[in-house]
């Protein structure tokens, strides 16, 4: 599996690869295309995924995937040769749509068919043409459809940005591109080695959230909190469980000792009503 | 401390009751400073008090019973750990002044030493049979700000997934 090199982290854009990210290795990354021609929606999202940093990186280290740059090939200026290729190829691939547009027209007509056929039969009586109206029939209807059926580029599909179709080349990116020994990237690391889905926590002002299943199906069980030191202020204690209490999902604080062990440890702390 | 007098209220075969409640004395003789002692006692009394606060809907007799209880809490202090806690049959009260940080280590530290007393136990049950079972205690952060106020946290190991989280009422 390749994950492609783009603004410091890792993008996939094979459908098949995401997907055995998402359900064999639980890395959800995030999809930021888009297909509708209004812009981009997070309710309409679709390929490219990107990673985050820390997502990429683990697979790096876990030999799951590679990350390749290709920004010496892609950026490099095309021959007349290939730019006359690649403008038929964008040519084919345009009126690939109109067979399919036109297919897609016709199935929708049948659908109506019927609505179709009383508002063109009323248009004849009204014209007087009695006959004409009682012989149309659903073969005539989709024969003037598809007589006068005309493929206007405006109406084409926006393509969804997949996998380079044509051959290109790429370097493979050696090098970690994040601190590898940095806390929060070994608490993602020993996370997801515990088999949790875990997911950025800033919309919650947490370091991370943790699923007990895939986010599309759970809620976030936990938010995580790290802590560089094991030690920690009463009061910002009490402002991190309470926000946890109101979005219903229990608190941990993880942290290492001291005595620069390479364990991640991790407190749950919850409110109580004890006392009067 | 043992006193004894007359309960209001209660017939005439009912004249005296064992009043097993801890003075600040208790605490004062047990803790490092005095400071530790007011709030280890500060919060047996918030605790007591919530337990006793049962008796205005309940018997007479059963105002024995909640005074044997509380009279079960226990201050205790760790030389080693250096920390004061209020122990109660499996529960552990550990009292926290909001301007003083809370180190992790030591609730770490207390919940293994803790599970190492279970485990003894378990041992003279074995060779004895006269010690009951003490199971792994739950350990609750006790936290008192400025206005006497008191916020209690159960603390527990790892990524608990049984905590129920709920809406603050107070």
């Amino acid at each position: 599996m390749y994950l492609t090199l783009l603004n410091g982290t890792g993008f996939v854009f094979n459908v098949d690869d995401y997907m055995e990210l998402r359900s064999k290795h639980r890395i959800m990354g995030a999809p930021v295309g888009t297909a509708n021609t209004k812009g981009w929606s997070p309710n309409q999202s679709t390929l490219p995924v990107e990673l985050s940093k820390f997502e990429t990186q683990l697979l790096l280290d876990e030999n799951i995937a590679k990350l390749v740059d290709k920004s010496k090939d892609l950026k490099a200026k095309p021959t007349a040769e290939k730019l006359e290729e690649c403008k038929a190829d964008f040519e084919s691939r345009l009126l690939g749509q109109e067979e399919a547009l036109k297919t897609e027209k016709l199935r929708e007509t049948e659908r109506y068919m019927d609505k179709i056929l009383t508002g063109k039969r009323k248009k004849l009586l009204k014209q007087g043409k009695n006959e004409l109206a009682a012989a149309l029939t659903d073969k005539d209807v989709l024969l003037e459809m598809s007589v006068n059926f005309k493929f206007d580029r405006q109406n084409a599909l926006l393509e969804v940005h997949c996998e380079h179709p044509t051959d290109h080349s790429a370097q493979i990116v050696t090098g970690p591109i994040v601190h590898t020994n940095s806390l929060k990237y070994r608490v993602f690391k020993d996370l997801w080695r515990r088999g949790k889905y875990v997911t950025s926590g800033d919309a919650f002002g947490a370091d991370f959230l943790v699923y007990p299943g895939d986010p599309m199906i759970y809620h976030a069980s936990h938010i995580v909190i790290l802590h560089e030191q094991p030690v920690i202020k009463p009061l910002e204690l009490i402002a991190k469980v309470r926000l946890s209490v109101i979005v219903n999902k229990s608190c941990v604080f993880a942290y290492e000792m001291e005595n620069n062990e390479e364990e991640i440890h991790y407190q749950t702390v919850a409110w109580c009503n004890l006392g009067k | 401390m043992v006193r004894q007098y007359p309960i209001a209220g209660c017939s005439q075969t009912v004249m005296y009751s064992l009043d097993f409640q801890l003075e600040l004395n208790d605490f004062t003789t047990v803790s490092p400073d005095d400071l530790t002692a007011a709030l280890g006692f500060q919060i047996y009394n918030d605790l007591k008090n919530g337990n006793s606060s049962i008796f205005n809907s309940q018997f007479n007799i059963y105002y024995y019973a909640l005074e044997e209880e509380s009279a079960e809490f226990q201050p205790n202090y760790d030389p080693n750990l250096k920390v004061f806690y209020l122990m109660k049959n499996d529960d552990v009260y550990i009292p926290v002044l909001h301007t003083k940080a809370i180190d992790f280590r030591i609730v770490k530290s207390l919940h293994k030493k803790l599970k190492k007393r279970c485990v003894l136990n378990v041992m003279k049950i074995i060779f004895m049979f006269l010690t009951t079972l003490f199971p792994i205690s739950n350990i609750f952060l006790a936290v008192v700000d400025n206005t006497a106020n008191i916020l209690y946290y159960q603390m527990s190991e790892g990524l608990s997934e049984n905590q129920s989280t709920k809406t603050a009422v107070k």
